[in-house]
């Protein structure tokens, strides 16, 4: 009995050991992943590259703008899997920017093309642009 | 008497040999955990690009406005959500996943305000839905408009 005690303290330890040894190893030089990457950023730009078709023969203003606003996610995205390409994480400052800069971007040209300006108080603006020429 | 014979050390030091030589098989732990990583995280952005694909083929086909939203919205949220979750499955506890972490945070509140707006600012300029029944040309009938468009 005290035996099989001892041989399963025995056994406890060895995977304790183990367990440290998982967790001190990187990953990314056990598998290396960016040939992976590189093909889901290729994808990427190829279902970018579609969006520009909407772009470009978007019937009306919000066709358009829809497709650049998905087209700025997609390039969010882009730029996030190629910082992992390339193995400099720093890039996804720039990646961040970019996701805030296309959300301002989209609201400032709607906010255009609803008042025809920039400076218009949304609750002056509502009630007197274009209401009647529906 | 037969529990004192037991506790020989020959029969404790056999004992710990035989429990070190199953315990130790030729498995390579670190590298089946990072295997795992691996599958997890291609699943995760494989899924998130067919998102992609599936909102830009929706954008590129669906027949009016209203509809495209749907296609839009779907990329923008769970189809960057996914690829987002796979680099962070990549990357582990490091100051990456935090930035990873903060990208989708700000992705998943701004791109539907985006596309609400979006589809207000239309909604309110007058744009009208297209009601009725509608079927997506086929491919036949765009390569015979293509033909037909390169002939003349």
């Amino acid at each position: 009995m005290l035996s099989l005690t001892t041989s399963l303290v025995f056994a406890a330890a060895e995977a304790s050991s183990t367990v440290q040894a998982v967790s001190r190893v990187k990953f990314s030089d056990l598998i290396n992943m960016s040939h992976f990457n590189l093909a889901v950023a290729f994808a990427l730009l190829v279902s970018m590259a579609l969006l520009i078709g909407r772009l470009l023969g978007g019937p009306t203003l919000y066709d358009r703008l829809l497709a650049v606003n998905s087209f700025g996610t997609k390039t969010v995205l882009f730029l996030c899997v190629f910082c992992f390409v390339i193995g400099r994480p720093d890039g996804l400052d720039i990646a961040i920017l970019y996701a805030l800069m296309n959300f301002i971007a989209t609201i400032a040209v709607l906010k255009f093309f609803s008042y025809r300006a920039l400076g218009v108080s949304i609750h002056e603006g509502v009630f007197q642009t274009e209401e009647g020429e529906r | 008497m037969i529990l004192l014979s037991l506790i020989s050390p020959e029969l404790i030091m056999a004992g710990r040999e035989a429990v070190t030589a199953t315990s130790t098989m030729d498995i390579d732990w670190p590298m089946v955990g990072a295997w795992l990583r691996a599958a997890l995280a291609a699943s995760s952005i494989l899924m998130g690009l067919f998102f992609v694909f599936a909102g830009t083929i929706g954008v590129l086909r669906l027949p009016d406005f209203y509809t495209r939203i749907h296609a839009a919205g779907m990329t923008d949220t769970l189809g960057a959500e996914m690829v987002l979750l796979g680099l962070m499955i990549q990357s582990g506890f490091t100051q990456t996943t935090l930035k990873l972490l903060m990208l989708s945070f700000f992705l998943l509140l701004t791109s539907p305000t985006a596309t609400h707006a979006v589809a207000h600012a239309a909604h309110r300029a007058g744009l009208k839905p297209k009601l009725g029944d509608y079927r997506a040309k086929s491919i036949d009938e765009i390569r015979a408009k293509a033909a037909k468009r390169g002939a003349s």
